[in-house]
């Protein structure tokens, strides 16, 4: 008797175990946003295709004064995130968060990192050069550090990456922004949002980016 | 025998949070109880003020933000550690040898006994022994 109940504790303790480790076992990650659903004709046959949102068009100016458009990102998995270089809050853990993900991942053609700055009066590209290459970042061909039009910025981390990025006079260094690391596939479309201030939010993050990449090395393979 | 059920769910219950570590780890050495109570309210402002930039066991980022844990600037001065708190600094500095040109924003808010608290608290752990730093302290590194 008292070596059943033993052992019944021992698979519930398993069991528990099992459930501290948060990482869903799923393979595909969701496609996040709104989506809608158009008729197309396909083989002159009416289709329903579902339409899912995506990143708009941008263009903005890297750390090496090159432009950046969705021309680079075609086809690659990247992160996108918002900072500014003077902020007093959470933009030092995120980068520290970010240069973990960096670190993994740094030397695959098919990923990049777009930092997006919401200050970018202050934070002009020499500046940002300074930034990233005492943050450890030797060049352009992973992480990005965009700079560019503020409104331009504000509005495509709102509506495409459905984040927040606005001046806010209220908070330390004048921005309001959330910590947010936001995953986009290869078509575009986002597949994961993370707390980029919280460890293990970010683990989550990069054990879901090869679940992307898989995908187009099977692409590729084809 | 429900003893030893309760005490094994506890086990694996507790399992869980199996990562939270000593919430006073370094407090712990400090033998004055005075300085003791005053670092662990220092700690508590540092996590909120501080640990961000300078991150919370004081390591800094790379060549961006300077590190406070086993600083050579920081243990040289502490009047000057004590103003900078408050004030802020612009410019370059050099820690360990190593350049830093990053601005850091003052704490206006910050009381003198805030102040002392954090102060307290960074120079009692990572190696440091300085002892409490008070309010009288603070207020005569701020008029300086």
């Amino acid at each position: 008797m008292l070596r059943s109940i033993y052992f019944g504790s021992l698979i519930l303790g398993i069991l528990f175990l099992n459930s501290c480790q948060k990482s869903s076992k799923n393979d595909t990650l969701p496609i996040l946003g709104n989506r809608h659903v158009e008729e197309v004709i396909v083989d002159n046959k009416p289709t329903i295709d579902t339409v899912y949102h995506t990143i708009a068009d941008f263009s903005f100016t890297n750390q090496d004064g090159k432009q950046v458009t969705n021309a680079d990102v075609e086809g690659k998995v990247y992160v996108a995130d918002f900072f500014f270089t003077s902020c007093p809050t959470i933009c030092p853990v995120m980068k520290k968060q970010m240069l973990r993900v960096f670190e993994v991942y740094k030397d695959n053609p098919n990923f990049m990192i777009l930092s997006h700055t919401i200050d970018p009066e202050y934070d002009t590209e020499t500046l940002l050069k300074d930034y990233s290459l005492r943050l450890g970042i030797e060049d352009a061909s992973t992480w990005n550090f965009l700079t560019g039009d503020q409104e331009k910025i504000f509005e495509i981390g709102q509506t495409s990456y459905l984040t927040t990025a606005m001046d806010d006079k209220n908070e330390p260094g004048g921005f309001l922004h959330s910590g947010a690391f936001v995953l986009i596939d290869q078509e575009e479309r986002i597949r994961g949002v993370y707390d980029g201030t919280k460890e293990t939010q970010v683990n989550l993050l990069i054990k879901d980016i090869p679940k992307l990449l898989g995908k187009s090395h099977e692409i590729s393979n084809k | 025998m429900k003893l030893a059920i309760s005490s094994l769910l506890l086990i694996i219950f507790t399992g869980c949070h199996g990562a939270d570590t000593n919430n006073h780890e370094g407090i712990n050495g400090i033998n004055d109880l005075k300085t003791r109570q005053y670092a662990i309210q220092g700690q508590q402002l540092y996590l909120q003020h501080c640990s961000n930039c300078h991150q919370e066991d004081g390591t800094g980022l790379n060549r961006l933000i300077p590190p406070l844990k086993q600083a050579d600037y920081m243990v040289a001065d502490v009047n000057r550690t004590l103003y900078i708190i408050r004030k802020g600094l612009k410019g370059s500095i050099t820690v360990n040898g190593v350049e830093y040109n990053q601005p850091m924003p003052g704490n206006n808010n910050l009381t003198p006994l805030e102040i002392a608290q954090i102060g307290t608290y960074i120079y009692n752990i990572w190696g440091n022994d300085y002892g409490i730093i008070t309010s009288e302290e603070v207020n005569e590194a701020l008029n300086q």
